[in-house]
């Protein structure tokens, strides 16, 4: 990143160590969870599945029926003992779907308000909401009122207003579910590059499959008010082992060190594909593609699809009118790859678990984006 | 039925797009009746006026005594309105307790009762020999038939008022942005002073104006509670109701006075709460 996003604030950032123990018996959550300094954890779920819950009950939005939870040490709850500390002590600031920017303040004094709270000079709080501004590349509407930003702006001013006031763990409730799909990746990219300079310690509840797979370092499903799997993003992402994941997830992932026209895999193989602006040559990335989107052959294929992946199946699971093939490259690389074909094209190719095959994928269909790590 | 603007047909050429009220036509007709209701009286006062001594009767000197202590009275409790009744909307819109239900009825009784009740209980509570009133004559302060007894009385008339207006605008506000503020930071404090207030604000300002209005008008508690003397006690309406037998032209020339001052006033609400909502 060039100078002009040089991050304000202490640089490394090492606080945000959560511990959640909490039972709700109206939400029916029942939670443990842990969250370590500089981590970006994103927690999946069907709706109702508590997610945004386990945020408000971090917040001091909300009280839990039984638990505890501790931020760096301090006790935020704990309801064995009767502690409780109100939401302004926490240290923990929200940032939800809508902006919620405060309409009687410009958007220069909206960021303001934290430092401000906080106690800092007027002109500290101006300074300070100035370089947040900036970072989040909104400094064109410092002076604007809410009213006069756009859905996307408004966020940006928001996100930035979140940072500002320093927490030690940021929540965020789906924060690009209310956007344009045609604004939501420039500000995904505003929120990954905040995210990951500042090494701010982030909980982040989405739905959407890429923010957990561009910002996120681990991902936590949410089931019934329970945590049914918790892992790393690529992990939960490819191998679903919960019903929820499986669903959102099933996508082809692949993942390297970003090139010119695709990403290179470790063991040297190159996937062309559509690469996301946010991609910097040489760090990591992933290519996404779709099941769907694969073509099963015996032998290397010739024509135009570009891309090649000499595979070993796994697995044969059918799915209605498709089988899907469950393999792992053979190469030894990237596992859990699938391809969605006809159930008379698995049977003309005669298709079994153990079987070496080629998946074929157009470059179009390749999607790649920046990886956490 | 309501039809969509793109629906109605164009032949009514520039003019702005109108839709249909969906309304059975003959609910027009009771509608302007009590329309005409409200707007008659008022047009046959208009009538009454005798314009060329207008200006001489309402600045006779009684007249301007009644109108001077009658600003001075409302402007100074709506002060107090504002003092106590901002608290007591926030603790009704925000908090929970039980017999918040029951507090907030009792709050809504000035509204209701009868002002004369009203004033012959201000008597019990702050006359000479009323429940504080004792005490307070210790302490050598006396207040039944002063100008604090207007103020007192206006007071308890028009405070449910400006709770009543505050309240609603505290519940449409919702507290969102307060939740927000507090997770940035912003001490219970801080959040009422520069989230919470300025949100509410038109409806304080609102709330404020009709405070105002209430007490610029109240007659039966001030009549009981603190009389009718000149320059002390005797406000625009109790002036009002005194000239009407000896001087009607009087009567008319400073009721219209009254009349448009609610004028004034209905409009600046207007006014106000289209700006709030903007």
């Amino acid at each position: 990143m060039t100078a002009r996003h040089q991050l304000p604030g202490p640089e490394p950032f090492a606080a945000g160590a959560l511990a959640l123990r909490v039972t709700l018996d109206q939400r029916n959550l029942d939670l443990d969870l842990q969250i370590h300094p500089g981590e970006v954890v994103a927690v999946l779920g069907a709706n109702g599945a508590g997610k945004s819950t386990v945020l408000s009950l971090i917040a001091g939005l909300l009280r839990p029926d039984t638990g505890r939870i501790t931020l760096d040490g301090q006790v935020l709850l704990d309801t064995s003992r009767h502690l409780w500390t109100p939401p302004h002590r926490r240290g923990v600031v929200l940032l939800a779907q809508q902006a919620l920017l405060f309409p009687h303040l410009t958007a220069a004094a909206n960021v303001a308000f934290g430092p401000r709270s906080k106690g800092c000079s007027r002109t500290e709080a101006k300074a300070t909401a100035a370089r947040w501004l900036e970072a989040v590349d909104a400094s064109g509407f410092a002076d604007r009122r809410p009213d006069q930003l756009s859905g996307g702006q408004a966020q940006r001013v928001a996100i930035a207003r979140a940072l500002a006031a320093d927490p030690a763990l940021l929540l965020l409730d789906e924060p690009m579910a209310a956007l344009d799909v045609a604004v939501a990746p420039a500000l995904r990219q505003v929120l990954r590059r905040v995210l990951r300079q500042s090494g701010r310690t982030a909980l982040l509840v989405t739905h959407d499959l890429l923010d957990a797979l561009t910002l996120a370092d681990r991902v936590i499903v949410l089931e019934h008010g329970r945590v049914v799997e918790d892992g790393p993003a690529r992990a939960v992402l490819t191998e679903p082992r919960s019903a929820f994941a499986a669903r959102i997830a099933g996508i082809d992932l692949i993942a390297g060190t970003a090139g010119d026209h695709g990403l290179t895999t470790p063991e040297g193989l190159r996937i062309q594909g559509i690469l996301d602006p946010a991609c910097i040559a040489g760090e990591p990335a992933v290519a996404v593609f779709s099941p769907s989107a694969v073509a099963v052959h015996l032998t290397e294929p010739g024509g135009s699809p570009r891309n090649h992946l000499p595979v070993t199946i796994t697995e044969l699971e059918p799915r209605g009118e498709l089988i899907r093939v469950h393999a792992i490259e053979s190469a030894g690389g990237s596992t859990g790859l699938l391809a969605d074909i006809t159930a008379a094209a698995a049977a003309d190719l005669d298709l079994a678990p153990g079987k070496r095959v080629h998946y074929a994928v157009k470059a179009t269909e390749v999607a790649v984006y920046p990886a956490r790590t | 039925m309501i039809l969509s603007p793109e629906s109605v047909p164009a032949r009514r050429g520039r003019g702005r797009a109108r839709t249909d009220s969906g309304l059975p036509r003959w609910v027009f007709v009771p509608a302007v009746l009590g329309g005409a209701f409200i707007v008659l009286p008022l047009a046959a006062m208009l009538l009454r006026v005798q314009w060329s001594q207008f200006w001489e009767l309402i600045t006779s000197e009684s007249s301007i005594a009644a109108l001077w202590l009658s600003l001075k009275t409302s402007a100074a409790s709506t002060v107090l309105c504002v003092l106590l009744g901002t608290p007591m909307a926030l603790v009704l819109a925000r908090s929970s307790f039980p017999g918040l239900r029951l507090a907030r009825s009792l709050v809504l009784l000035p509204l209701i009762l009868p002002p004369v009740v009203g004033g012959i209980a201000l008597i019990y509570t702050f006359g000479r020999q009323g429940l504080l009133g004792e005490t307070l004559g210790f302490l050598g302060l006396r207040i039944a038939f002063t100008t604090t007894a207007v103020v007192i009385a206006q007071t308890f008339v028009a405070l449910p008022f400006l709770v009543l207006s505050l309240e609603g605008a505290l519940r449409t506000a919702g507290r969102r942005y307060e939740a927000v503020a507090a997770t940035l930071g912003a001490n219970p404090t801080t959040v009422l002073r520069r989230v919470t207030v300025p949100l509410v604000l038109p409806g304080l300002i609102s709330g404020g104006v009709l405070a105002f209005a209430r007490a610029l008008g109240e007659f039966g508690a001030t009549l009981t509670f603190a009389g009718s003397l000149q320059g002390v006690t005797r406000t625009l309406p109790l002036e009002i109701y005194l000239q009407r037998e000896t001087d009607p032209d009087a009567a008319v020339a400073l009721s219209l006075v009254l009349v448009v001052v609610a004028v004034l006033i209905v409009l600046a609400t207007r006014f106000r709460t289209s700006e709030g909502s903007l």
